[in-house]
C-alpha cells in the first residue's frame, strides 16, 4: 500500500497506536518526564508534612484545580473570566444542597440507615450534582460569550458572582427557594449544616470514622489528590487533543477558525462548560474532603467577594497561561509566597512613627501576592513554566554545542528564520531524523 | 396619590442619575480616547472617597471641612489616574489582554490597600463603613448640590472637549491615533490628560457617592450600587466612548432603578441589582448601545 489518507484503513488501530506511542515513558521528552516526577513528588508530600501543615497543603491542591479550571477557558480560548468563583460557589453550594437538603432527607423518608458505603454514595451523588449545577452555570456564561467580545465578556463574568452573592442573601431563609433548595441558602454566613465528609474523626457527619487526627489528614489529602489527578487527566486529554488546538486557535484568531469551516461558538461553549464543570467538581470535592470544608461565602468567594477569583488569575499568570501545568507550579509558588509573607511578623519601618500603630508585613496580605501577579504580567507575560521550558531547551542546546551563550537573548529571530526552522523541524519529524 | 408617588420617584431618580452621570464620565473618557476599558475605575472612585475621609475625619490625618475633602478626593483621583497611566498603562498599551488583567488587579490592589490602611493603620472600626460627611447639611440640599455640580462639570467638559485646542486634540486621538500623529498631536500627552481628567471625575464622584449613601466602604466599587459595574452598564447602554450617550445611559439606569425599587413588589432587594440585570439584557439584545460604537459584532 502506497499511502493512506488519514481517513483510510483501520483508523481506530492507528489512533490507539499513536496514543500508546505518546505514552511510552522511554520516548517522552525531558519536560514530560520532569512533569511525571513532579506529580509523584506531590503524592509523597504526606510523608514529609505534619498533619497541620498537610491540611494547609491540601488546600493548595484545590487552588491548583481552581487555577486549572480558569486556565482551560481563559488561558486557552482567551475569553478572560474575572469571576471564576461563580463556578466554585455553584459547585460547593450545589453539592451541599444536594446532599443535605435532597439526598439525606430522601434516605430518611425511605427509612434507610446509611452505612459507610451508603454515605459515600450519597456524597458522590452530591459531587455529581454540584458538578452539573456548575456546568449549567457554564452554559449560562458561555451563551453570552458567543455574542460578546473580550472585555464585555469579562464584565459579564465579573457580574455573575456578584449576582449569585446577592441571590444567596435573597434566598437565605428556609422555604425562600422551594424545590431547588428547601432549606434556603443561608445568606452570607453560608449553610450552617456542613455536608458529610469522606473521612473524619467521630461524629455522625462522616462516612468513614478514624480515630487519629493524622490518619484523617492523610486520607483527605489523597482524596483531594485523586480529584487533582482526575482534573489533570481530563484537561490534558482535552487540551492536547484536536479540540485543544481549536481553543488556542480561537484565542489567536477567531476568523481563521471560522474560515476553515469550524464553528468557534460551539468550542467556546464547550470550553466554558468544561471549565465550569472542573471548577464546580473541585469545589464539590472540597466540601467533602477538604480542610475547613464549609459551604460559605468566605470559602467560595473569598473574604472580599472577589479575592478567590483574583487569586486564581494570579496563580495561572505566574505559572503560565494556557499550559495547565503552569497552574500547578503557580499554585505552589503562590502558596509558598503567601506562607512566607504570612510568617513575616516584621513591622514595616516608619508606619508606627507616622500613624502611631504598627503594621507588619504579614498584615498587608493579599497585597504582596497581587503585586507578584502584576509584576509577572508585565515582566514575565508568558509565565514561569514556558520560560523555564525555553531555558531548559537552551541549556540542552548549549550542552550540545549548538548555542554559544546560555543567557543571550534570541528574542526576535526574523519571521523568515522562524518559518524556515519550523519547516526543518517538520521535515525532520516526518523523516524521523532527530528524536526530540 | 399614585401621581404623588410617581412625582417623588421622578425627583429621586433625577438626583440619582446626576450622580451616576459623574460616576460614568471618567470611564467613558478613557475608553473613548485610549480604547482601554479601565477595570480600575471603581478603585479610583474608592480612592477619592478615602482621600476625603483622610482630611475630614478625626481618625484620618487632619479634620477639615468637607469642602477640603471634596478637593482632596478630586485631586487624589487625578493624581492616581495620571500615575496609573504614566507608571503602568503606557508600557503595556499595545497588549490588550495584559491591560485588561492589569487594570483589574491594580483596582483590587488599591482597594485592599485601602482596607488595610483604614482598619490596621488608622483604626477605623469597620472598613465597610468609612465615614464621609455629606457636602451640604440636609439631604435635599445635598441632592441639589450634586445635580447642579453634575451638570456644571458636564458642561465644562463639553466646552473643554469641543472648543479648546487640547479638547479637539482629544477628539482627534479618539478618532485615529495615526491621523492625530500626522497633524502633530502627541498621543501620549493627550492620553495623560485624559487619564488625569477621568481620575479627577472618579475621585469627585467617590466623595459624593459616599456622602449620599451615608458612608464609604473599601468594597464600594462592587457593592450596590457598584460604581465599577454601574459605569460599564451606563457606558454600554449609551454607546461606547460617547459622552452624550453615557449621560443618557446614566439617566436611563437611574430612572429604571428608582422605579424598580419603588414600584415593583419586593423591589427593595432590587436596589443595585436591577442595573446589572438591565446591563446583561442590553448586552444580549442591543450590544451596540444607543449611540456610538459597538460592543460586539
Amino acid at each position: 500500500m502506497a499511502t493512506e489518507t488519514p481517513l483510510e484503513g483501520d483508523v481506530g488501530r492507528r489512533r490507539r497506536q499513536a496514543v500508546v506511542e505518546k505514552l511510552l515513558l522511554r520516548d517522552l521528552a525531558l519536560r514530560h518526564r520532569l512533569g511525571i516526577l513532579g506529580v509523584c513528588l506531590l503524592a509523597l508530600v504526606p510523608l514529609l508534612a505534619q498533619p497541620r501543615e498537610l491540611n494547609q497543603f491540601t488546600y493548595v491542591l484545590y487552588l491548583m484545580m481552581f487555577a486549572i479550571s480558569w486556565d482551560v477557558v481563559s488561558g486557552y480560548t482567551g475569553q478572560l473570566s474575572f469571576g471564576h468563583a461563580f463556578f466554585f460557589a455553584l459547585g460547593g453550594y450545589g453539592t451541599s444542597v444536594t446532599v443535605n437538603q435532597h439526598l439525606l432527607p430522601l434516605a430518611n423518608d425511605l427509612g434507610l440507615t446509611l452505612g459507610p458505603v451508603g454515605t459515600v454514595l450519597v456524597i458522590l451523588g452530591g459531587i455529581v450534582g454540584g458538578t452539573l449545577v456548575a456546568a449549567l452555570g457554564g452554559v449560562l456564561i458561555g451563551v453570552p460569550a458567543l455574542r460578546l467580545d473580550g472585555p464585555y465578556l469579562s464584565l459579564v463574568t465579573l457580574i455573575a458572582p456578584l449576582l449569585l452573592y446577592q441571590s444567596l442573601i435573597i434566598f437565605s431563609d428556609e422555604g425562600s427557594l422551594p424545590v431547588l433548595a428547601p432549606g434556603g441558602l443561608g445568606g452570607t454566613s453560608g449553610l450552617l449544616n456542613t455536608p458529610p465528609s469522606f473521612v473524619g474523626i467521630g461524629g455522625l457527619n462522616t462516612a468513614v470514622t478514624v480515630d487519629q487526627q493524622w490518619v484523617g489528614a492523610v486520607a483527605r489529602y489523597y482524596i483531594s489528590f485523586l480529584a487533582l489527578l482526575i482534573v489533570l487527566a481530563v484537561t490534558y486529554g482535552v487540551t492536547r487533543s484536536a479540540a485543544g488546538s481549536v481553543f488556542t486557535a480561537i484565542r489567536e484568531d477567531e476568523d481563521a477558525v471560522r474560515s476553515v469551516g469550524m464553528n468557534p461558538a460551539k468550542f467556546k461553549i464547550f470550553a466554558f462548560v468544561l471549565s465550569a464543570a472542573i471548577g464546580g467538581f473541585a469545589a464539590a470535592v472540597w466540601m467533602h474532603a477538604g480542610p475547613n470544608a464549609a459551604p460559605n461565602t468566605e470559602n467560595l468567594f473569598g473574604s472580599g467577594r472577589i479575592d478567590l477569583s483574583i487569586n486564581v488569575i494570579v496563580i495561572a499568570i505566574i505559572g503560565g497561561m494556557g499550559t495547565i501545568v503552569g497552574s500547578i507550579v503557580g499554585a505552589l509558588f503562590f502558596a509558598f509566597a503567601d506562607t512566607v509573607i504570612g510568617g513575616l511578623d516584621v513591622a514595616i519601618p516608619g508606619v508606627e512613627l507616622l500613624f502611631g500603630s504598627e503594621l507588619t508585613i504579614a498584615d498587608t496580605s493579599p497585597l504582596p501576592t497581587f503585586l507578584l501577579g502584576m509584576l509577572a504580567l508585565v515582566f514575565l507575560p508568558r509565565g514561569v513554566v514556558p520560560e523555564l521550558t525555553r531555558f531548559g531547551r537552551r541549556l540542552l542546546a548549549w550542552r550540545r554545542g549548538e548555542v554559544d551563550t546560555l543567557l543571550g537573548r534570541d528574542r526576535s529571530p526574523s519571521t523568515l528564520k522562524r518559518t524556515a526552522e519550523k519547516y526543518r523541524e517538520e521535515i525532520e519529524e516526518i523523516v524521523g531524523g532527530e528524536s526530540r | 396619590m399614585v401621581l404623588g408617588e410617581i412625582a417623588t420617584a421622578t425627583v429621586t431618580a433625577v438626583f440619582l442619575s446626576a450622580l451616576y452621570a459623574i460616576i460614568a464620565i471618567g470611564f467613558t473618557l478613557i475608553f473613548g480616547v485610549g480604547g482601554i476599558l479601565n477595570f480600575a475605575h471603581g478603585a479610583f472612585i474608592t480612592v477619592g472617597m478615602f482621600a476625603a475621609f483622610l482630611v475630614t475625619n478625626s481618625n484620618g490625618l487632619v479634620e477639615l471641612p468637607i469642602w477640603a475633602g471634596l478637593l482632596a478626593g478630586t485631586g487624589a483621583g487625578a493624581l492616581l489616574g495620571a500615575v496609573t497611566y504614566v507608571g503602568i498603562v503606557r508600557y503595556v498599551r499595545d497588549r490588550p489582554v495584559t491591560v485588561l488583567i492589569l487594570t483589574f488587579v491594580i483596582g483590587f490592589f488599591l482597594i485592599y490597600a485601602i482596607r488595610i490602611g483604614a482598619s490596621d493603620i488608622l483604626g477605623v472600626d469597620d472598613p465597610l463603613a468609612i465615614p464621609v460627611p455629606q457636602v451640604m447639611g440636609t439631604d435635599a440640599l445635598n441632592n441639589v448640590f450634586i445635580l447642579v455640580t453634575s451638570w456644571l462639570l458636564i458642561g465644562l467638559l463639553f466646552y473643554f472637549v469641543n472648543y479648546t485646542r487640547t479638547g479637539r486634540a482629544i477628539i482627534a486621538v479618539s478618532q485615529s491615533d495615526k491621523g492625530a500623529a500626522l497633524v502633530g498631536i502627541d498621543a501620549g500627552k493627550i492620553n495623560l490628560i485624559t487619564w488625569t481628567v477621568a481620575g479627577a471625575f472618579a475621585g469627585y464622584a467617590g466623595v459624593l457617592l459616599a456622602g449620599a449613601f451615608g458612608s464609604g466602604s473599601w468594597l464600594m466599587s462592587i457593592q450596590p450600587p457598584a460604581p465599577l459595574i454601574l459605569s460599564f452598564a451606563i457606558v454600554i447602554l449609551g454607546g461606547l466612548g460617547s459622552i452624550k450617550g453615557s449621560i443618557a445611559g446614566a439617566y436611563i439606569i437611574g430612572f429604571a432603578e428608582t422605579f424598580a425599587v419603588n414600584f415593583v413588589p419586593g423591589g427593595q432587594q432590587l436596589a443595585g441589582v436591577s442595573s446589572l440585570v438591565l446591563l446583561v439584557v442590553f448586552l444580549l439584545v442591543k450590544p451596540e448601545g444607543l449611540f456610538g460604537r459597538g460592543a460586539a459584532e
